[in-house]
C-alpha cells in the first residue's frame, strides 16, 4: 500500500476483512501454506488458503466462505485438509474440524463441533491443539477454566476423554510438548501450569510468571525442557521446566502486548513475536539454542569451516554477533496489533497477520541464514 | 819523608827521562797512583813498594856506571878517552848531552858500526845489567854514532868529529872530561863488585845456617806425623763406637716428634669438642683445617681414619649447627655472620652458605613482617608505619651491606665476576621479594585506613624511607609509585564507593519519607522540595568528597605526591564522569528494573520515579554545574601548591576526562527514560480499570442511564495523575506555553550558573498557581459550567463532522496513532505531554480490549457514552487543540469505529441524548469535586 518495501512484490495479501486467526498448514510439507480466517462481526467471513512461493509470492488459492466470525484457526497436523477452527456464534463459542471440499476448491464441509454435551465450553475457546506428531488420536481444546482432551477424531464422533483444570481462571493459551509424549503447557492469566495428558495431573507450576496476562506458549521443538512465553507485559521468556523459579532469559522491547512468540521448529535459537504495537520482533537466543547443547562438535566443525569459506567477504565480528541472545530485527509493515505470525514450511520465512487483515512474509536476515542453513 | 826517599826521588827525575807509567812497568810497580803521589811526597805510608822502585833504579844505575868505567877504562886504554866523556852521573846534563852529541852525530854522518868487539862486549853487559830501560833510554839515540851512549856509537867517527870540529883547548878538556868519566865508571864499577862480592858470602852464609836449620825440621816433621796418625786412628775409634747408638737416637727423637703430633692428632676431636661446646668456633675450624691435610695423607692407616672420621663427623655437625645458626631467627646479626665467614672457612660451598644465609635472612624478616602485618587493630597508621620501617628497613640495610661484604666484595677475592653477578642477582631476589612483601603490607593496611591525613604521612614515610636506603633502585622506585598510586586510587574508589552507596540511601531515603507521607506528599510543594532536598544531599555528599580529597593535594615537605597529581586528578575526573554515568545510566534505571520485578507495588510507587526523574533532571541542570564548579575550585587549590611548569607538565588545565555536555545528555535521556517507565506505570494502573470495567457480557446489557462509574473512576485516576505531575512539571497551564518551568530553568542552567535563584522562582511560582486554581475552582464554578457548555457546543459541531469524515480518518489516524504511542522520547517535560502518552497508552489497551468483545446495542450505547464523556473529560483536563495534536482524539475515534465494527445490531445512536447525559455526569463530577475541595478546605480550617 504505503511502504515501499510491500509494493515492489507480492509478499503482502491483504484481506477485506478484519482477521485475528492464521495457521499454518503443517500437514503440507511440500508448499508454504496458510489459512487465515476473517473475524467479521457483521460480514460474511471467509477462510483463505494462501499459498507463497519464492519468486511468486503470496497467492490466494481458494476463499472459503465460514459461517461465524474466526476466532482461531488450527489447520490439523493430521491431514492438510483439515483444519479446526474456534468462532463466535454471537451468544457463544464454538470449535469444529472443517475439510475443505475436494471436488470443490470453494467450499467447506464441517466434519464435526468439539461439542461438550455434558458440560459446554464456558467463554472463549482458545485455539485447538492437536498431536503435533500427527496422530488422530486426541485433540486439546481450552476454554476459559477447562481443559478437555477429545477422541475419535478419526470416527467423526468426538468424546471428552479427559476434562481438568477446572478450579482455573482465564486461561489463555496452550502447548503440546513435541519432545515428551503427554506433555501439555497451559497459560491463565499470568501463571504457567504443565500437565500430563494422560493423567491430567499438573506437574510443574510457574506463577507469576509474567506481570501480565500471557498470551502465547511455545515449547521449543529440539530442548524438551525449555519454553517461552510472553503476554501483557510486552516481555518474551524462557523457561526451563526443571527450574520454575526464574525465568533463564528476559526479552524486553515490545511496547504493548506481545499476542504471539513461536520457536523456529529447526533453528530454535530464532524466535519471533508479535505485538499490539504493530510490529513484529525476530530475537536470537543462541546461549539456550539446540545448537550450542546438542551438536557442538559438529557445529563447531562446521561454523569454523563456514567461517573459513566467509572469511573472505565476511568481517569475523558477524559470527561473534550472531552468538549473542539479542534482537535481530524489527518488522514494522504492520499498521495494526499482529495478532498473529507463524514459521512457515521453509526454514526462514514466517507470515505475520494483523488485524487490518494484512498478512506479510517476512525473511529472516541473510546473515542469519546463511550461516544457519548449512 | 825521609832523606834517603827524597835522595831518591831527585835521582828519579835526574835520570828516568820517561814517563811514571814507563817506570812502573819497567820496574814492576804495582800503583802508579802511589808511586806518583811519593814522587809528590805527599803519601806517608805504602810506599815501601815505590821505594824499593826506586832503590832497585839507583842500583842499577850504580852497576852501571860502574861497568861503564870499567869499559871505558878498558876501551880507553885503546880509544882516546874523549870517546866516552858525555856518559856522566852528572845530573841535568846527561839528555842535553845527548841531544848536543846527537847534533854533533847527524852533522858528521853515517856512524860506524864496526868498531871494537870488546866494546859491545862491555856494553852488552851493561845492558842486560840495566835491562831494556837502557835501551830505551838510548833508542832516540840508536842510529846516532856520535852518542858516546847510544849502541850505535861509532868511536871512529866520533874521534874524527870531535878532532875534526873541535879546537885543542876544546879537546883537552874533552879529554879532561873524559878521563875523569871514566875514573868514576871505574869506581863504580870496582863498588859493584865488591858489593856483589859481600852479598855472594851473605848468601853462602845464610845457605849454610838453613841446611843446619832443615835438618832440625826433619825430626819435627816426623813427629808431627806421627802424632797425626795417632790422632786419626783415636777418631775412627770414636766415630765406629759412636755410630750404632746415633741412629737409635735419631730414630728415637724422630719418634718422639711423632708421637707428640700423634698425641696432637688423637686429642684433635676431643678439643674440636671442646671449641664446639665452647662454641669458640673459628677455633675449631683452625685446629681442623691445619690437620686435615695430615690426616688425609694417613687415611689409610685405619686408627687415622678413625680420627678423620670423627673429625668430620664433628665438623659436620658443626656445620649443620652454623647452618642452623645462620637459619635460626634468634641468632644475633654477628652471630651470622660469623657463621657464614666460618663456614665459607670450612670450604662449603658458597652458593650453598649464601643461600642458607639468605633464607635466614628472609624468614627472620618475614617474621618481622609477619607480626608486623598480624596485628589486628592498629590505632595509628603513621606509628605502624614508622615502627614497621624502623624494624624491617634497618634489618634489610644490615643484610644487604653484610651481604656484600660477605659474598660480593669478599676479602679474599675469590669468588669471580660470574659469582658476583650471581650474589648480587640473588640479593636483588631476595630484597625484591622482601620489598614486595613489605608493600603489600602496607597497602593493606593503608587500605584500612582511610583518614587521608594519616594515610599521606604514611605515604610519605614510606616514600623517604625507602628513598633514602636505595635511591638508585629504579624497580623499587616504581613500586613506591605503585603503591602510592594504588593507595590513592584506593582512597578515591573509596570516597567513591561511599558516594553510591549514599547515593542508594539517599534516594531510598527519599522514597520513604514519600511513603511515610503518602497522599500528603501531593500538598503543597513537598515532592519538589523533596527532589530538591534529594539533590543537595548529593551535591552536599560530592563536596564531602572534594573536601576528604584536599588533602592529596596539599603540598607536603618532600612534596613526593606532586608528580601523581596529573593521575590523580584525571582520576578524580574519570571517577566523577563513572559515578555520573553510574548514577544516570545504572542506578536510576535499576529502580526500573526493580519497579517492573517486585510484586510490591507499594515500595516503589510511580510517584518515585516521577520525583527520580526530577532528581536527575536536576541533577542536569544543577548539580553538575555545581560539581564543574567545585573541580574549579578544586583545581585551583590543586594548583596552588605547584609550580607553573609543573601545571604545564601535568596538563591541570583542562577536565579532559569529565565530559560535562555528555553527561548532561545521558542523564537527560535517563531522565527521559524514567519518565516513560512513569507513563507506562501510571498508565497501567489506569488501564486496568477500563479492562476490568469491559468484563461483562455486553450483548445483554441493559439500557445506559449514566456514564459507567469506571469511566470516572479512571478520570479520577487521571487527575490524580495529573496533580502529582503538575506539581513537578509546567504548573502555569497556558496552552501556548509549552515549556515547563522546570525546562526553563534547564536552558537557563545550560546558559549560566545561577540556577538557583531561577528554580527558586519557578518553585515560588508554582506555589502560587496551585493556590490560584484552588481558588478559581472555588469560587467560578458556575462560570467554568457556562464555558463547558459553550465548549459542548462547538464539540457537537464538530463531532457530527467528525462523524462524516469518519471513515477517511480511520486510516489518517492509524498513522497519527503509530507516530507517537510508544515513543518516550516524544515525551516532554511537561505534565500535559507526560498525562497524555499515560492516556494514550491507557486508550490503546481499551482498544484492544474492546475488539475482543461483542456489543449488543445496549452496550455499544454504552460505550458511547462513555467515550463521549472521555472525550469531553479529557478536552477539559488537556484542552481541545491538545487533544487534536497529540492524537488522544483520532484514538478515540478507533475506538468509536472499533464498538461500531463489534456490535451485533446495527445500531443508529441518538448523540443528543448522549449528550445530555455526558453533561449531566460532568455537572455530577464537578459538584463532587467541588464539594471535595470544600470538605479539605472545611478539615483544614
Amino acid at each position: 500500500m504505503f511502504n515501499t518495501n510491500i509494493s515492489s512484490n507480492t509478499n503482502v495479501y491483504g484481506l477485506s476483512l478484519k482477521a485475528r486467526s492464521l495457521s499454518h498448514v503443517v500437514a503440507e510439507p511440500d508448499h508454504n501454506r496458510f489459512l487465515v480466517g476473517t473475524n467479521a462481526l457483521k460480514e460474511e467471513n471467509e477462510v483463505c488458503l494462501l499459498e507463497y512461493r519464492e519468486q511468486e509470492g503470496v497467492k490466494c488459492l481458494s476463499i472459503l466462505p465460514h459461517p461465524h466470525e474466526i476466532w482461531s484457526i488450527t489447520s490439523s497436523s493430521f491431514d492438510a485438509n483439515q483444519f479446526f477452527t474456534v468462532y463466535n456464534t454471537g451468544s457463544e463459542f464454538k470449535s469444529s474440524l472443517w475439510e475443505i471440499n475436494t471436488d470443490n476448491q470453494n467450499s467447506l464441509k464441517e466434519l464435526f463441533e468439539l461439542k461438550d454435551t455434558q458440560q459446554p465450553h464456558q467463554g472463549m475457546i482458545k485455539p485447538i491443539l492437536c498431536d503435533p506428531s500427527g496422530s488422530k488420536d486426541y485433540v486439546v481444546s481450552l476454554d476459559d477454566s477447562n481443559i478437555r482432551v477429545w477422541s475419535g477424531i478419526d470416527n467423526s464422533s468426538p468424546t471428552v476423554l479427559k476434562n481438568f483444570g477446572q478450579n482455573l481462571t482465564k486461561l489463555s493459551v496452550g502447548c503440546i510438548n513435541s519432545n515428551i509424549s503427554n506433555q501439555l503447557a497451559t497459560a491463565n492469566d499470568n501463571n504457567i501450569r504443565i500437565w500430563d495428558i494422560k493423567s491430567g495431573k499438573e506437574t510443574h507450576t510457574f506463577d507469576k510468571a509474567h506481570s501480565g496476562y500471557i498470551r502465547d506458549i511455545d515449547f521449543n521443538p529440539n530442548k524438551k525442557y525449555n519454553i517461552l512465553s510472553a503476554g501483557d507485559d510486552g516481555k518474551l521468556k524462557i523457561w526451563d521446566t526443571r527450574h520454575p523459579k526464574e525465568p533463564v532469559k528476559i526479552f524486553a522491547g515490545h511496547n504493548h502486548w506481545i499476542w504471539n512468540a513461536k520457536f523456529n521448529k529447526h533453528h530454535d535459537q530464532l524466535i519471533i513475536t508479535s505485538s499490539s504495537d504493530n510490529t513484529v520482533k525476530l530475537w536470537n537466543l543462541y546461549s539456550l539454542s539446540s545448537a550450542i547443547s546438542t551438536s557442538n562438535s559438529d557445529e563447531s566443525d562446521n561454523t569454523t569451516q563456514q567461517q573459513n569459506e566467509n572469511t573472505n567477504n565476511k568481517p569475523t565480528g558477524k559470527k561473534n554477533k550472531r552468538n549473542e541472545d539479542q534482537l535481530i530485527k524489527i518488522y514494522e509493515e504492520h499498521e495494526d496489533s499482529v495478532y498473529n505470525i507463524s514459521w512457515s514450511t521453509s526454514n526462514f520465512q514466517f507470515a505475520s497477520l494483523s488485524y487490518d487483515g494484512r498478512l506479510v512474509m517476512n525473511d529472516v536476515p541473510k546473515e542469519y541464514s546463511d550461516i544457519l542453513s548449512y | 819523608m825521609s832523606l834517603n826517599d827524597q835522595k831518591l826521588i831527585t835521582f828519579y827525575y835526574h835520570k828516568w827521562n820517561l814517563g811514571t807509567s814507563e817506570f812502573c812497568k819497567e820496574n814492576n810497580v804495582a800503583d802508579i797512583g802511589s808511586f806518583e803521589k811519593f814522587l809528590a811526597g805527599q803519601g806517608e805510608f805504602d810506599h815501601a813498594a815505590s821505594r824499593e822502585a826506586l832503590k832497585k833504579f839507583w842500583e842499577k844505575y850504580q852497576t852501571k856506571q860502574m861497568l861503564r868505567h870499567q869499559d871505558e877504562s878498558d876501551s880507553g886504554s885503546s880509544d882516546s878517552p874523549e870517546n866516552s866523556p858525555s856518559f856522566r852521573p852528572t845530573s841535568g846534563t846527561s839528555l842535553n848531552r845527548a841531544q848536543s852529541t846527537s847534533n854533533l852525530s847527524s852533522a858528521t854522518g853515517k856512524p860506524s858500526i864496526a868498531t871494537g868487539g870488546g866494546d859491545k862486549r862491555v856494553r852488552s853487559l851493561l845492558k842486560t845489567y840495566y835491562g831494556a830501560s837502557i835501551g830505551e833510554g838510548e833508542s832516540q839515540v840508536v842510529n846516532d854514532p856520535m852518542n858516546i851512549d847510544g849502541p850505535s856509537f861509532n868511536l871512529q867517527q866520533y874521534f874524527e868529529q870531535i878532532v875534526k870540529t873541535s879546537t885543542l883547548p876544546q879537546l883537552i878538556s874533552k879529554d879532561n872530561e873524559m878521563v875523569s868519566e871514566i875514573r868514576t865508571l871505574d869506581g863504580d864499577m870496582k863498588t859493584l863488585v865488591y858489593e856483589n862480592y859481600t852479598k855472594f858470602i851473605n848468601a853462602t852464609d845464610i845457605i849454610k845456617k838453613m841446611k843446619t836449620n832443615v835438618e832440625n825440621m826433619e825430626e819435627g816433621m816426623e813427629r808431627l806425623s806421627k802424632n797425626m796418625d795417632i790422632i786419626t786412628t783415636c777418631s775412627d775409634k770414636i766415630n765406629s763406637t759412636l755410630s750404632q747408638r746415633r741412629e737409635k737416637i735419631d730414630q728415637l727423637s724422630g719418634l718422639q716428634k711423632l708421637l707428640q703430633k700423634l698425641q696432637y692428632l688423637t686429642a684433635l676431636p676431643s678439643s674440636l669438642k671442646n671449641c664446639l661446646d665452647m662454641q669458640l668456633y673459628s677455633q675449631a675450624v683452625k685446629y681442623y683445617n691445619s690437620n686435615s691435610g695430615i690426616l688425609k695423607q694417613y687415611s689409610h692407616i685405619p686408627s687415622f681414619h678413625n680420627i678423620q672420621l670423627e673429625c668430620d663427623s664433628i665438623m659436620s655437625s658443626m656445620k649443620q649447627k652454623l647452618y642452623e645458626r645462620l637459619v635460626s631467627p634468634d641468632t644475633d646479626k654477628n652471630g651470622i655472620i660469623e657463621c657464614s665467614e666460618i663456614l665459607m672457612e670450612l670450604l662449603e660451598s658458597v652458593e650453598k652458605v649464601r643461600s642458607k644465609y639468605l633464607d635466614g635472612r628472609r624468614s627472620f624478616m618475614t617474621q618481622i613482617l609477619n607480626q608486623f602485618n598480624s596485628r589486628q587493630q592498629i590505632p595509628d597508621i603513621i606509628e605502624f608505619v614508622s615502627e614497621l620501617n624502623k624494624s624491617f628497613l634497618s634489618e634489610h640495610i644490615f643484610t644487604s651491606s653484610s651481604f656484600k661484604s660477605l659474598f660480593i666484595n669478599r676479602m679474599d677475592g675469590s669468588s669471580s665476576t660470574q659469582e658476583k653477578k650471581k650474589s648480587v642477582q640473588q640479593l636483588d631476589d631476595f630484597s625484591k621479594d622482601l620489598f614486595n612483601k613489605y608493600l603489600s603490607i602496607v597497602k593493606t593496611k593503608l587500605s584500612s585506613f582511610k583518614n587521608p591525613k594519616e594515610k599521606i604521612q604514611a605515604l610519605e614515610i614510606i616514600y623517604s624511607d625507602v628513598l633514602k636506603i636505595n635511591a638508585n633502585a629504579v624497580e623499587l622506585s616504581t613500586s613506591i609509585n605503585d603503591i602510592i598510586n594504588s593507595t590513592v586510587n584506593d582512597q578515591i574508589s573509596y570516597y567513591f564507593e561511599n558516594l553510591s552507596k549514599t547515593m542508594k540511601s539517599q534516594i531510598d531515603d527519599m522514597n520513604k519519607k514519600l511513603l511515610e507521607k503518602g497522599n500528603e506528599a501531593l500538598k503543597d510543594n513537598y515532592l519538589m522540595e523533596l527532589s530538591e532536598q534529594t539533590l543537595s544531599l548529593i551535591v552536599g555528599d560530592i563536596t564531602e568528597l572534594f573536601n576528604n580529597l584536599k588533602p592529596f593535594f596539599i603540598s607536603t615537605t618532600t612534596q613526593f605526591l606532586t608528580p601523581h597529581y596529573g593521575t590523580i586528578f584525571t582520576k578524580i575526573q574519570v571517577k566523577l564522569q563513572q559515578f555520573f554515568l553510574f548514577l544516570g545510566n545504572i542506578h536510576f534505571l535499576e529502580y526500573l528494573d526493580i519497579i517492573s520485578m517486585t510484586q510490591n507495588k507499594e515500595d516503589y510507587g510511580s510517584r518515585f520515579l516521577l520525583l527520580l526523574c526530577t532528581v536527575c533532571l536536576l541533577l542536569e541542570s544543577k548539580g553538575i554545574p555545581q560539581v564543574v564548579q567545585m573541580l574549579n575550585d578544586f583545581l585551583l587549590v590543586v594548583k596552588q601548591s605547584m609550580t607553573p611548569t609543573q601545571i604545564q607538565q601535568y596538563d591541570l588545565q583542562s577536565f579532559q576526562a569529565f565530559n560535562q555536555p555528555d553527561l548532561s545528555k545521558r542523564l537527560r535521556e535517563t531522565s527521559q527514560k524514567i519518565l516513560g517507565t512513569y507513563t507506562k506505570l501510571s498508565s497501567l494502573k489506569v488501564e486496568k480499570l477500563l479492562r476490568r470495567g469491559l468484563e461483562n457480557n455486553w450483548l445483554k446489557f441493559k439500557e445506559p442511564k449514566d456514564v459507567r462509574s469506571v469511566i470516572e473512576l479512571y478520570l479520577s485516576e487521571l487527575v490524580q495523575i495529573q496533580q502529582e505531575i503538575q506539581i513537578i512539571f509546567n504548573p502555569s497551564s497556558q496552552v501556548g506555553q509549552q515549556q515547563s518551568q522546570l525546562q526553563q530553568t534547564l536552558v537557563s542552567g545550560q546558559n549560566s550558573s545561577t540556577t538557583t535563584p531561577t528554580l527558586s522562582r519557578g518553585a515560588v511560582d508554582q506555589i502560587k498557581s496551585h493556590s490560584r486554581t484552588h481558588s478559581s475552582s472555588n469560587s467560578s464554578v458556575n462560570q467554568k459550567s457556562k464555558d463547558q457548555q459553550q465548549q459542548q457546543q462547538q464539540q457537537q459541531q464538530q463531532q457530527q463532522q467528525q462523524q462524516q469524515q469518519q471513515a477517511n480518518k480511520d486510516t489518517n489516524t492509524l498513522f497519527d496513532k503509530k507516530l507517537d504511542i510508544y515513543n518516550n522520547s516524544l515525551i516532554e517535560f511537561n505534565w500535559k505531554s507526560i498525562l497524555t502518552s499515560v492516556v494514550k497508552l491507557s486508550l490503546k489497551t481499551y482498544i484492544e480490549s474492546l475488539r475482543t468483545k461483542t456489543f449488543g446495542t445496549n452496550g455499544l450505547h454504552q460505550i458511547v457514552i462513555d467515550n463521549h464523556f472521555l472525550k469531553i473529560s479529557l478536552q477539559d483536563l488537556l484542552g481541545q487543540q491538545y487533544l487534536q495534536q497529540f492524537g488522544i482524539e483520532s484514538l478515540l475515534d478507533i475506538c468509536s469505529t472499533t464498538i461500531n465494527e463489534r456490535c451485533v445490531d446495527q445500531a443508529t445512536i441518538d448523540m443528543s441524548a448522549v449528550k445530555k447525559i455526558c453533561d449531566q455526569a460532568m455537572k455530577k463530577s464537578k459538584e463532587l469535586e467541588v464539594s471535595k475541595k470544600l470538605e479539605q478546605s472545611q478539615q483544614q480550617q
